[in-house]
Protein backbone atom coordinates (compact mmCIF):
# COMPACT_ATOMS: atom_id res chain seq x y z
CA UNK A 1 0.00 0.00 0.00
CA UNK A 2 2.69 2.08 1.16
CA UNK A 3 4.44 1.37 -2.53
CA UNK A 4 1.26 2.29 -3.94
CA UNK A 5 1.14 5.70 -2.47
CA UNK A 6 4.61 6.46 -3.02
CA UNK A 7 3.74 5.53 -6.67
CA UNK A 8 0.97 7.90 -6.90
CA UNK A 9 3.04 10.47 -5.13
CA UNK A 10 6.38 10.15 -7.81
CA UNK A 11 3.28 10.43 -10.61
CA UNK A 12 2.25 13.35 -9.16
CA UNK A 13 4.99 14.52 -8.64
CA UNK A 14 6.50 14.10 -12.31
CA UNK A 15 3.46 15.83 -13.46
CA UNK A 16 3.95 18.60 -11.13
CA UNK A 17 7.72 18.94 -13.15
CA UNK A 18 6.06 18.49 -16.34
CA UNK A 19 3.48 21.17 -15.23
CA UNK A 20 6.19 23.30 -13.82
CA UNK A 21 8.73 22.87 -17.03
CA UNK A 22 5.30 23.80 -19.72
CA UNK A 23 5.87 27.01 -21.99
CA UNK A 24 3.70 29.41 -23.36
CA UNK A 25 1.78 27.43 -26.39
CA UNK A 26 -1.06 29.84 -27.87
CA UNK A 27 -2.84 33.17 -27.65
CA UNK A 28 -6.32 34.34 -29.01
CA UNK A 29 -8.25 37.74 -28.08
CA UNK A 30 -11.09 39.24 -30.04
CA UNK A 31 -10.49 43.07 -29.71
CA UNK A 32 -12.99 45.74 -30.27
CA UNK A 33 -12.95 48.72 -32.84
CA UNK A 34 -15.56 51.74 -32.95
CA UNK A 35 -15.11 53.84 -35.83
CA UNK A 36 -17.64 57.02 -36.08
CA UNK A 37 -18.22 57.98 -39.42
CA UNK A 38 -18.88 61.58 -40.08
CA UNK A 39 -19.09 64.61 -41.81
CA UNK A 40 -16.20 66.64 -43.54
CA UNK A 41 -16.93 69.29 -41.29
CA UNK A 42 -16.18 66.78 -38.36
CA UNK A 43 -13.71 65.09 -39.39
CA UNK A 44 -10.07 64.73 -37.90
CA UNK A 45 -8.89 66.68 -41.16
CA UNK A 46 -11.83 68.90 -41.43
CA UNK A 47 -13.49 70.12 -44.41
CA UNK A 48 -16.38 73.01 -43.62
CA UNK A 49 -17.64 74.89 -46.25
CA UNK A 50 -17.04 78.89 -46.32
CA UNK A 51 -19.06 79.54 -49.31
CA UNK A 52 -22.91 78.71 -50.14
CA UNK A 53 -21.30 77.01 -53.89
CA UNK A 54 -19.64 75.16 -51.48
CA UNK A 55 -22.00 72.33 -49.73
CA UNK A 56 -21.69 69.02 -47.56
CA UNK A 57 -24.20 65.89 -49.29
CA UNK A 58 -24.24 63.04 -46.99
CA UNK A 59 -20.98 64.52 -45.20
CA UNK A 60 -18.77 65.12 -48.04
CA UNK A 61 -17.69 68.59 -49.28
CA UNK A 62 -18.79 69.48 -53.07
CA UNK A 63 -18.13 72.72 -54.87
CA UNK A 64 -21.28 73.13 -56.76
CA UNK A 65 -21.87 76.18 -59.37
CA UNK A 66 -24.90 75.29 -60.65
CA UNK A 67 -28.65 75.52 -60.78
CA UNK A 68 -29.06 72.28 -57.99
CA UNK A 69 -27.02 73.88 -55.30
CA UNK A 70 -29.47 73.89 -52.58
CA UNK A 71 -27.72 77.33 -51.36
CA UNK A 72 -28.89 78.81 -54.38
CA UNK A 73 -32.06 81.43 -53.98
CA UNK A 74 -34.53 81.06 -56.37
CA UNK A 75 -33.22 84.30 -58.32
CA UNK A 76 -29.60 83.33 -58.21
CA UNK A 77 -27.13 82.85 -61.16
CA UNK A 78 -27.02 79.26 -62.94
CA UNK A 79 -23.49 79.49 -63.46
CA UNK A 80 -20.28 81.07 -65.09
CA UNK A 81 -20.15 81.81 -68.80
CA UNK A 82 -17.77 81.14 -71.38
CA UNK A 83 -14.73 83.43 -71.68
CA UNK A 84 -14.85 84.67 -67.70
CA UNK A 85 -12.21 84.30 -64.94
CA UNK A 86 -13.64 83.66 -61.67
CA UNK A 87 -11.80 84.35 -58.22
CA UNK A 88 -13.46 82.82 -55.02
CA UNK A 89 -11.62 82.91 -51.61
CA UNK A 90 -11.99 80.85 -49.04
CA UNK A 91 -14.26 78.55 -50.70
CA UNK A 92 -13.57 75.75 -47.98
CA UNK A 93 -11.61 75.54 -44.83
CA UNK A 94 -9.16 72.84 -43.92
CA UNK A 95 -8.39 71.91 -40.26
CA UNK A 96 -6.50 69.81 -38.19
CA UNK A 97 -8.46 68.34 -35.72
CA UNK A 98 -6.50 65.37 -34.56
CA UNK A 99 -6.38 64.39 -31.11
CA UNK A 100 -2.77 64.67 -31.18
CA UNK A 101 -3.06 68.49 -30.78
CA UNK A 102 -4.35 67.83 -27.43
CA UNK A 103 -0.73 67.28 -26.11
CA UNK A 104 1.38 68.64 -28.74
CA UNK A 105 1.64 70.64 -31.75
CA UNK A 106 1.40 68.11 -34.33
CA UNK A 107 0.55 69.79 -37.15
CA UNK A 108 0.25 68.16 -40.60
CA UNK A 109 0.76 68.62 -44.63
CA UNK A 110 -2.16 69.02 -46.86
CA UNK A 111 -1.03 68.48 -50.47
CA UNK A 112 -4.80 69.57 -52.62
CA UNK A 113 -4.83 68.56 -56.22
CA UNK A 114 -7.64 69.45 -58.54
CA UNK A 115 -7.88 67.20 -61.83
CA UNK A 116 -8.52 69.24 -65.07
CA UNK A 117 -6.64 72.76 -66.50
CA UNK A 118 -9.50 75.25 -65.74
CA UNK A 119 -9.48 75.00 -62.17
CA UNK A 120 -6.74 76.32 -59.86
CA UNK A 121 -6.49 76.78 -55.86
CA UNK A 122 -4.92 78.46 -53.60
CA UNK A 123 -4.36 78.67 -49.95
CA UNK A 124 -4.91 82.10 -47.86
CA UNK A 125 -5.72 85.27 -49.79
CA UNK A 126 -5.72 85.93 -53.85
CA UNK A 127 -3.23 88.72 -53.57
CA UNK A 128 -0.94 86.78 -50.95
CA UNK A 129 -1.77 83.47 -51.35
CA UNK A 130 0.43 81.13 -48.74
CA UNK A 131 0.20 78.61 -51.63
CA UNK A 132 -0.96 78.37 -55.27
CA UNK A 133 -2.55 79.25 -57.71
CA UNK A 134 -1.64 76.17 -59.10
CA UNK A 135 -4.01 72.78 -60.04
CA UNK A 136 -1.73 70.92 -57.17
CA UNK A 137 -0.93 73.11 -53.73
CA UNK A 138 0.84 71.92 -50.08
CA UNK A 139 0.75 73.61 -47.26
CA UNK A 140 1.26 73.49 -43.20
CA UNK A 141 -2.52 73.13 -41.40
CA UNK A 142 -1.93 73.48 -37.23
CA UNK A 143 -4.91 72.97 -35.24
CA UNK A 144 -6.99 75.90 -34.37
CA UNK A 145 -5.57 77.77 -37.48
CA UNK A 146 -7.84 76.71 -40.25
CA UNK A 147 -6.50 77.33 -43.65
CA UNK A 148 -8.96 79.43 -46.31
CA UNK A 149 -9.16 77.57 -49.75
CA UNK A 150 -9.55 79.61 -52.62
CA UNK A 151 -10.71 78.58 -56.21
CA UNK A 152 -10.00 80.33 -59.32
CA UNK A 153 -12.09 79.14 -62.83
CA UNK A 154 -10.67 80.20 -66.00
CA UNK A 155 -13.63 79.84 -68.53
CA UNK A 156 -11.34 80.94 -71.74
CA UNK A 157 -12.69 79.11 -74.47
CA UNK A 158 -14.98 76.67 -72.78
CA UNK A 159 -18.23 75.86 -73.90
CA UNK A 160 -21.58 75.97 -72.18
CA UNK A 161 -22.48 73.01 -69.96
CA UNK A 162 -22.00 70.94 -66.97
CA UNK A 163 -18.44 69.80 -65.64
CA UNK A 164 -17.67 67.90 -62.95
CA UNK A 165 -13.94 67.08 -61.74
CA UNK A 166 -12.51 65.79 -58.12
CA UNK A 167 -10.55 67.14 -55.32
CA UNK A 168 -8.01 64.99 -53.78
CA UNK A 169 -6.59 65.68 -50.53
CA UNK A 170 -3.53 64.25 -48.97
CA UNK A 171 -1.97 64.78 -45.57
CA UNK A 172 0.73 63.46 -43.56
CA UNK A 173 2.23 64.04 -40.19
CA UNK A 174 4.36 67.23 -39.52
CA UNK A 175 4.84 70.44 -41.16
CA UNK A 176 5.28 70.56 -44.68
CA UNK A 177 9.10 70.88 -45.83
CA UNK B 1 -17.05 64.44 -55.89
CA UNK B 2 -14.14 64.72 -53.05
CA UNK B 3 -11.94 62.25 -52.14
CA UNK B 4 -10.19 62.74 -49.84
CA UNK B 5 -7.14 60.41 -48.30
CA UNK B 6 -5.13 61.11 -45.50
CA UNK B 7 -2.62 59.76 -44.11
CA UNK B 8 -1.24 60.38 -40.27
CA UNK B 9 0.60 59.34 -37.28
CA UNK B 10 -1.66 58.73 -34.34
CA UNK B 11 0.03 57.71 -31.47
CA UNK B 12 -1.75 55.74 -28.68
CA UNK B 13 -3.92 58.55 -27.92
CA UNK B 14 -7.00 57.01 -29.78
CA UNK B 15 -6.55 53.93 -27.43
CA UNK B 16 -7.75 52.67 -24.03
CA UNK B 17 -5.05 50.03 -23.47
CA UNK B 18 -5.56 47.89 -20.59
CA UNK B 19 -4.49 44.13 -20.05
CA UNK B 20 -3.82 42.61 -16.59
CA UNK B 21 -5.86 39.82 -15.87
CA UNK B 22 -3.91 37.57 -13.22
CA UNK B 23 -5.53 34.29 -13.13
CA UNK B 24 -3.64 31.40 -15.38
CA UNK B 25 -6.00 31.18 -18.38
CA UNK B 26 -5.30 33.94 -19.13
CA UNK B 27 -1.54 33.55 -18.76
CA UNK B 28 -0.68 34.43 -22.18
CA UNK B 29 -2.68 37.29 -21.84
CA UNK B 30 -0.08 40.04 -19.95
CA UNK B 31 2.80 39.46 -22.25
CA UNK B 32 0.88 41.28 -25.01
CA UNK B 33 0.75 43.73 -22.12
CA UNK B 34 0.39 47.16 -24.42
CA UNK B 35 1.42 50.20 -22.96
CA UNK B 36 0.13 52.12 -20.18
CA UNK B 37 -2.10 49.65 -18.44
CA UNK B 38 -5.00 50.05 -16.76
CA UNK B 39 -6.62 48.56 -13.35
CA UNK B 40 -7.80 45.28 -14.10
CA UNK B 41 -11.39 44.05 -16.11
CA UNK B 42 -10.50 46.04 -18.62
CA UNK B 43 -9.15 45.68 -22.18
CA UNK B 44 -7.89 47.29 -25.15
CA UNK B 45 -9.84 48.76 -27.96
CA UNK B 46 -9.64 51.15 -30.51
CA UNK B 47 -12.12 54.10 -30.14
CA UNK B 48 -12.24 56.72 -32.82
CA UNK B 49 -15.47 58.43 -31.22
CA UNK B 50 -16.33 61.10 -28.98
CA UNK B 51 -17.16 58.24 -26.59
CA UNK B 52 -13.57 57.93 -25.98
CA UNK B 53 -11.92 59.03 -22.98
CA UNK B 54 -9.96 60.92 -24.76
CA UNK B 55 -11.56 63.04 -27.03
CA UNK B 56 -10.35 66.27 -26.57
CA UNK B 57 -13.50 67.76 -27.89
CA UNK B 58 -12.73 68.09 -31.44
CA UNK B 59 -12.72 65.77 -34.30
CA UNK B 60 -15.71 63.82 -33.95
CA UNK B 61 -14.66 60.47 -36.52
CA UNK B 62 -13.56 59.83 -39.96
CA UNK B 63 -15.94 60.57 -42.88
CA UNK B 64 -17.31 58.95 -45.73
CA UNK B 65 -14.60 57.72 -48.94
CA UNK B 66 -11.34 58.31 -46.69
CA UNK B 67 -8.53 55.91 -46.04
CA UNK B 68 -6.77 56.70 -42.85
CA UNK B 69 -3.24 55.43 -41.61
CA UNK B 70 -2.52 55.48 -37.92
CA UNK B 71 1.28 55.03 -36.78
CA UNK B 72 1.68 52.76 -33.65
CA UNK B 73 -1.98 52.14 -32.40
CA UNK B 74 -0.53 49.29 -30.70
CA UNK B 75 2.86 47.74 -29.36
CA UNK B 76 3.13 43.89 -28.98
CA UNK B 77 5.87 42.57 -26.82
CA UNK B 78 7.21 39.68 -26.49
CA UNK B 79 7.42 39.45 -22.61
CA UNK B 80 9.68 36.56 -21.71
CA UNK B 81 8.92 36.43 -18.04
CA UNK B 82 5.47 35.91 -19.19
CA UNK B 83 5.60 33.85 -22.33
CA UNK B 84 8.64 31.49 -21.46
CA UNK B 85 8.88 31.55 -24.81
CA UNK B 86 12.16 32.98 -26.57
CA UNK B 87 10.61 33.24 -29.89
CA UNK B 88 7.00 33.90 -30.91
CA UNK B 89 4.87 34.15 -33.75
CA UNK B 90 2.29 37.09 -34.00
CA UNK B 91 -0.80 37.15 -35.82
CA UNK B 92 -3.05 40.15 -36.20
CA UNK B 93 -6.32 39.66 -38.13
CA UNK B 94 -8.75 42.21 -39.53
CA UNK B 95 -12.90 41.43 -38.69
CA UNK B 96 -14.14 44.68 -39.49
CA UNK B 97 -14.82 46.12 -43.45
CA UNK B 98 -12.33 48.65 -44.46
CA UNK B 99 -9.82 48.06 -41.26
CA UNK B 100 -6.54 46.77 -42.23
CA UNK B 101 -2.75 46.76 -40.28
CA UNK B 102 0.27 47.57 -40.74
CA UNK B 103 4.21 47.68 -39.32
CA UNK B 104 6.93 50.17 -40.00
CA UNK B 105 6.46 50.82 -43.82
CA UNK B 106 4.98 47.39 -45.23
CA UNK B 107 1.37 47.61 -47.22
CA UNK B 108 -1.61 47.31 -44.90
CA UNK B 109 -3.07 44.37 -45.11
CA UNK B 110 -6.16 42.87 -43.79
CA UNK B 111 -4.33 39.70 -41.94
CA UNK B 112 -0.52 40.48 -41.00
CA UNK B 113 2.22 38.59 -38.93
CA UNK B 114 5.36 39.20 -37.24
CA UNK B 115 8.23 36.79 -35.37
CA UNK B 116 8.84 38.03 -32.18
CA UNK B 117 12.33 37.64 -29.75
CA UNK B 118 13.33 37.96 -26.04
CA UNK B 119 11.30 41.04 -24.98
CA UNK B 120 11.49 42.46 -28.94
CA UNK B 121 8.04 44.36 -29.60
CA UNK B 122 6.88 45.81 -32.59
CA UNK B 123 4.31 48.86 -32.83
CA UNK B 124 1.28 47.95 -35.04
CA UNK B 125 -0.68 50.19 -37.31
CA UNK B 126 -4.15 50.65 -38.29
CA UNK B 127 -5.45 51.73 -42.28
CA UNK B 128 -8.72 52.86 -41.93
CA UNK B 129 -10.78 52.38 -45.37
CA UNK B 130 -14.39 54.32 -44.95
CA UNK B 131 -15.33 53.70 -48.81
CA UNK B 132 -18.02 51.06 -47.67
CA UNK B 133 -19.60 53.14 -44.48
CA UNK B 134 -22.23 55.54 -44.07
CA UNK B 135 -22.63 57.86 -41.37
CA UNK B 136 -22.95 56.78 -38.07
CA UNK B 137 -20.86 54.84 -35.88
CA UNK B 138 -19.27 51.31 -37.14
CA UNK B 139 -17.95 48.54 -34.74
CA UNK B 140 -15.95 45.64 -35.34
CA UNK B 141 -13.20 43.58 -33.94
CA UNK B 142 -9.65 41.75 -34.81
CA UNK B 143 -8.28 39.03 -33.83
CA UNK B 144 -4.31 38.65 -32.54
CA UNK B 145 -3.53 35.28 -31.72
CA UNK B 146 -0.01 34.51 -31.27
CA UNK B 147 1.98 30.99 -30.30
CA UNK B 148 5.57 29.46 -29.42
CA UNK B 149 7.86 29.85 -32.65
CA UNK B 150 8.78 31.50 -35.56
CA UNK B 151 6.49 32.46 -38.32
CA UNK B 152 8.18 30.68 -40.60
Amino acid sequence: MNKLIGLVLLLVGMMLAVGAGANFRYYEADRDIVVAIVADDNEFIGLTPGQPYARLDNGKLYIDIGEYNPNRPDWGGLGLSPNTTYVFEEMFYVSNDLWENNQTNFPICVTLSVAGSYIEIFAGDYTSPTAGPATSITFTVHHGSPVPIGFVFDNTNVAIGDYQTQLQIHAIAGACP
Amino acid sequence: MISTKTTLSLAAIILIVTVGIGTPVFYAFEEFTIETPLPPYAFLTIDISEGNPFYPGYGKGLSIDTIHMFDDVMKVENNVTQTGASVICVIITSQMDGLRFYHSNTTPKESISFTLGEYESVNVGIYINTTNHTLGEVSGSFKIQAYEGGCG
